[in-house]
């Protein structure tokens, strides 16, 4: 009996001592991730995902586990005093974004959505809002003649949009405005089944979101017409 | 005596570490082999670790799409700063088997952004920017009356009744395809809304005419089968029969002008 009660005790306390270690690195990455720069932030988040995606185990119908990213939204504010200035702040972000997020080599990254995955809209992630202040407006045609015509860090002999589009692909608004406040969104992909897709494909629609791909959208559209589940940060913003 | 018995304490581990050696990777298959058979039939039973990857593929489209897609380029480049004229662009193929679309985007500084794409993916060197263009359609009730007043007639170009208002300028054009109702390339332009041109199906069979009023405006023919309506002009005016109202076949008895004359 006595032994019993030792026992329960000696449980409880090592259950309140993991709860309290847990809250405690928590909050020192939490911390820490709060207090970093962007380019140490950046770096942190590809690590941790590099590690998400290595450590990501498909159970069957328990659905997908893998170490959580610890990633942080970047809020950037800039001006242009021309156009393509404008555009090579924005054109650099994509590029960075879509590096940080393992060049959308990897499927489901955020796992499925609904049950057995029956959920057509995607899970996502915002990289950065950009803030833009004061400058010219874009178009998307401006915008993609830009991402078409600069060249890849990350690989060589490409485009930014090559380097983006060699797994996934791109979405941007009509118009862009000084003013307003843009995410560049990583859009997880879904994965394609035969009742999704291919049956789709008979019928004459096509794959929605069968990559990766990063959006450029009025932060006001994303928060109102929630065109995808917006995963949360290491700071839960 | 103190020196054997240390001699030996070292002794002890360094063969036991070399017999250990010898049993899990012996070259005629130790027991780390058997263990990695083993292993591979295990891992069969075992969730998978990692992520799945995604296979990239290069984005582009066929060359017959493209042909059609560098036809109607060049044919709106070379009616810049004419008109009014007609010209015509090698009509598409089915854009189905690809999922292609071409939009074409007023872009607010004078041109229009033509932007190709498979799926979601853009074709990059399918798409550019035409400078000092901009969109427009023959559709609307108004606009198909008085463009069928002025063109659809027997007269001689030069005897041609002058009507203005033929034409409706829009932001946006959308060529795709669409397998809802009738199979078939269709045309749609967003801001006229469910009621005009959008709803029909395989409403893009314009013989690749293309109409300028000013060498500016760059007017695309949505068609329908029977009756000219708002949502443009009967295809038969477009040469699916080929008679003598029809634009083809008044561009080559000279009824109509020709923007590369």
């Amino acid at each position: 009996m006595i032994n019993k009660k030792g026992m329960t005790a000696g449980m409880l306390v090592a259950i309140i001592i993991t709860l309290a270690a847990f809250m405690l690195i928590a909050s020192v990455i939490i911390q820490f991730m709060t207090n970093v720069d962007d380019k140490q932030a950046e770096l942190i988040c590809h690590d941790s995902l590099i590690l998400k995606a290595n450590s990501k185990i498909e159970a069957g119908s328990a659905g997908a586990v893998s170490i959580p990213m610890a990633c942080k939204t970047l809020d950037n504010k800039f001006s242009a005093v021309d156009s393509k200035e404008a555009q090579d702040i924005i054109v650099s972000k994509f590029e960075r974004c879509w590096w940080i997020w393992l060049e959308g080599q990897y499927s489901e990254m955020f796992g499925p959505r609904g049950l057995f995955g029956d959920d057509d809209k995607t899970k996502c992630f915002v990289c950065y809002n950009l803030i833009y202040e004061k400058g010219p407006p874009l178009t998307k045609g401006e915008l993609l003649n830009s991402l078409k015509d600069t060249k890849s860090r990350y690989l060589t002999n490409s485009s930014v949009l090559d380097y983006i589009q060699k797994n996934g692909y791109i979405n941007i608004e009509d118009e862009l405005k000084d003013g307003h406040v843009y995410s560049l969104v990583f859009a997880s992909n879904i994965k394609e089944g035969f009742w999704r897709n291919s049956f789709g494909r008979q019928l004459g629609f096509y794959p929605v979101y069968n990559k990766n791909g990063l959006w450029f959208v009025d932060l006001n559209t994303l928060n109102k017409a929630n065109p995808c589940y917006v995963e949360k940060d290491i700071a839960g913003k | 005596m103190e020196g054997v018995t240390k001699i030996v304490m070292y002794l002890i581990p360094i063969i036991m570490f070399v017999l250990l050696v010898m049993y899990f990777f012996a070259p005629s298959g130790g027991v780390f082999e058997k263990f990695k058979d083993a292993g591979g039939k295990v891992k069969e039973y075992l969730p998978t670790i990692g992520a799945e990857k995604l296979q990239g593929e290069k984005v582009d489209v066929s060359g017959e799409h493209r042909g059609e897609i560098l036809s109607l380029k060049n044919t709106i480049e070379n009616m810049k700063g004419k008109g009014p004229c007609f010209a015509r662009y090698k009509q598409f193929s089915d854009l189905g088997e690809e999922g292609v679309t071409i939009s074409l985007n007023y872009n607010g500084k004078g041109g229009s952004d033509f932007i190709v794409t498979t799926g979601k993916q853009i074709v990059s060197d399918l798409s550019f920017t035409i400078n000092e263009v901009s969109p427009c359609v023959i559709a609307g009730g108004k606009v198909v009356e008085a463009f069928g007043l002025h063109y659809i007639n027997d007269k001689q170009w030069k005897d041609k009744p002058i009507i203005t208002n033929d034409y409706a300028s829009v932001n946006q054009i959308i060529i795709s395809y669409s397998a809802n109702n009738f199979n078939g390339n269709i045309i749609r332009v967003p801001e006229l809304g469910a009621d005009i041109v959008n709803g029909v199906s395989n409403n893009l069979k314009d013989a690749g005419v293309l109409y300028t009023p000013d060498g500016k405006n760059i007017c695309f023919f949505p068609t329908v089968t029977f009756g000219s309506d708002k949502d443009g002009l009967s295809e038969n005016y477009l040469g699916v029969n080929k008679g003598m109202m029809a634009i083809p076949r008044q561009m080559e008895i000279k009824r109509l002008r020709v923007c590369s004359e």
